[in-house]
């Protein structure tokens, strides 16, 4: 048994049959608070911390209906009554009994709660005797103090510190937004750039295909109205001519018998075309380049946009939360300077 | 004498209806003795190519700089434009701000008060730190002071230039040498400042000068930039 604890609490946990219950079970912890007998500091603590729990009187008459109310709290110990009688007789609703049973539907819960009730006592117990022990003595003060009173004084510069150390970190964070956000911004003016030429280089080559297609159409109406001329001009010649002719004017106007394809999107190599075709269809293939690029850029363009815009927005909360911090360690240096108005916030 | 402050300071209360009323502090330091005159922090969001000298937008107030912190920020004169648009800090003489309570803006004074009585040391006088300097060749550290106790230098070397104490209010000189900065201005980081040696026609005598401008200390650093010989190309025989 220790000699330095008043009390000592047994706790009896267990099953039991129970109509009120759903499941007609119930748990039930059964805490009873005993003094210490070896203990060996004042005698007077046994007694005075051996009734913890506090009950309501419901029916002065009928103890049965009493109900547990909390757990003891240091004043409790001085002004509730430990004798339910002594309570009727003061016209007082509370007393104070060293056994306490609670029940409850679930074991998870009845477990929680038997450790709750043995921490709750060690914490009463605990701080009755911290208080006691400080209290008791005798002391001279002089007034005013001459220096801030120790407990308030480490607990301002605590909150000093700690929003002076928030805000810190706060800037930090601050500058890593920043710094992204230079990143995307640099990013996006580069392809806002890039996008720009590309499409204007798209828009110029798109004027290029159509004279291009003017320039091809013009070859085939050239070459078709040459041989319908020279027939016009040749009467005389047999029918087996005039088929011949015919037949070139259709192979002329048979876009399948040209070297390129209808979409100008081959390339057209020397050997089944000539330089002309050849500009012509390069033009084309570059236009048709240049509208891939200027989509992509675009469609890339569109995306760094949203990437700065966001980085934009992280970047302002992240401005305020700092200057909140700011504020925060503004205020704790206010409330630190009025109560220690000789303390020097640099040396913190 | 001792370091001082002379601050003006100016409250006032506005009620534009009466669910719609502020308090608006006006802090000015008109003169400083020994310590920064330019301890409050502002900061401003500056679009891109604008001169923040030129800039008019919004100046809030984040907080005042204790001493030891003077040198990490820059005074909004020595701002440059930048090309992207960023949140700009910067010190200066005086600030105004708005509050929604009175209490919030007598927490705001008396905080400014005292860190501004700690950056004149009427707490603690012995904590006071005399201004001091110190340069660093970082690229190139081995060779040494000349028989005129010159710091001996490449052009093209790389200095920092680091100081504590004083009132964090420095500038830098070279004369006849354009040192190059290479901290941006907007974004000091420490009580330090990161220089290029240019290149120079010949060889060259000059002092670098640090100089506390509130605190009325200057550092001098003597130095003799060299200029190499054995530029371009040589084929030569070795033995």
């Amino acid at each position: 048994m220790s000699t330095t604890k008043p009390v000592y609490v047994t706790q009896a946990r267990g099953g039991v049959a129970d109509t009120a219950s759903v499941t007609g079970v119930a748990y039930q912890v059964r805490t009873v608070v005993h003094k210490n007998n070896a203990y060996t500091g004042d005698n007077q603590d046994k007694d005075y911390l051996l009734n913890l729990f506090v009950y309501s009187i419901v029916d002065s008459s009928d103890a049965a209906q009493d109900t547990f109310d909390h757990y003891a709290t240091i004043a409790d110990l001085d002004l509730i009554p430990t004798a339910r009688d002594q309570a009727v007789t003061r016209g007082l609703s509370q007393y104070r009994d060293n056994v306490n049973l609670v029940k409850f539907d679930n074991l998870s819960v009845a477990t929680t709660a038997a450790q709750v009730i043995r921490d709750t006592l060690n914490n009463v117990v605990s701080t009755y005797l911290k208080v006691k022990s400080e209290f008791t003595g005798s002391s001279t003060h002089y007034f005013p103090y001459n220096v801030e009173i120790a407990t308030l004084r480490t607990e301002y510069i605590e909150a000093y510190t700690t929003a002076r150390d928030a805000r810190a970190l706060a800037e930090q964070s601050q500058d890593i937004s920043q710094n992204s956000y230079d990143s995307l911004q640099k990013d996006n003016t580069t392809l806002a750039d890039s996008k720009t030429k590309i499409c204007e280089l798209y828009e110029y080559t798109s004027k290029l295909q159509t004279l291009s297609s003017v320039v091809s159409s013009k070859y085939k109406e050239t070459l078709k109205g040459l041989v319908q001329e020279f027939r016009e001009d040749t009467d005389d010649y047999n029918a087996a001519y005039n088929a011949a002719m015919t037949a070139l004017e259709d192979y002329i106007d048979d876009s399948s018998n040209y070297v390129f394809d209808s979409n100008w999107a081959n390339t057209i190599t020397a050997t089944n075309a000539g330089s002309g075709l050849s500009l012509l269809g390069l033009i084309i293939q570059t236009n048709a380049l240049a509208q891939t690029y200027c989509s992509n850029y675009g469609n890339l363009v569109a995306a760094s946009d949203l990437n700065k815009s966001a980085a934009l927005e992280d970047l302002n909360e992240k401005q305020a939360s700092k200057e909140a911090a700011a504020t925060i360690e503004q205020d704790a240096l206010a409330t630190l300077s009025v109560y220690c108005p000789n303390l020097d916030p640099a040396t913190l | 004498m001792s370091n001082l402050y002379n601050v003006t300071k100016a409250i006032v209360f506005t009620e534009l209806s009466s669910d719609n009323f502020y308090w608006t502090l006006t802090v000015t330091i008109n003169s400083s003795v020994n310590v920064s005159n330019k301890p409050f922090l502002l900061e401003s969001f500056v679009d891109s190519n604008v001169d923040i000298a030129e800039f008019s937008g919004e100046q809030r107030f984040i907080r005042t700089l204790l001493n030891s912190e003077i040198g990490k920020y820059p005074p909004k004169a020595d701002i440059t434009t930048t090309t992207i648009a960023r949140w700009v800090t910067y010190r200066t003489n005086t600030f105004t701000n708005k509050f929604y309570t009175y209490k919030a803006l007598q927490s705001a004074l008396q905080s400014i008060e005292t860190v501004l009585k700690a950056n004149t040391g009427s707490y603690s006088p012995e904590d006071i730190k005399p201004f001091k300097a110190a340069i660093k060749n970082i690229t190139y550290s081995s060779l040494g002071k000349d028989s005129s106790d010159r710091t001996k230098l490449y052009e093209g070397d790389t200095l920092a230039i680091s100081f504590s104490g004083g009132s964090g209010e420095v500038s830098i000189t070279c004369a006849g040498v354009s040192l190059i900065n290479l901290q941006p201005s907007n974004h000091l980081k420490a009580n330090s400042r990161l220089y290029r040696i240019p290149l120079v026609s010949g060889a060259t005598f000059s002092n670098i000068v640090v100089t506390d401008s509130n605190a009325n200390s200057v550092v001098t650093f003597p130095i003799s930039i060299l200029k190499p010989d054995n530029y371009g190309s040589t084929t030569e025989d070795i033995l």
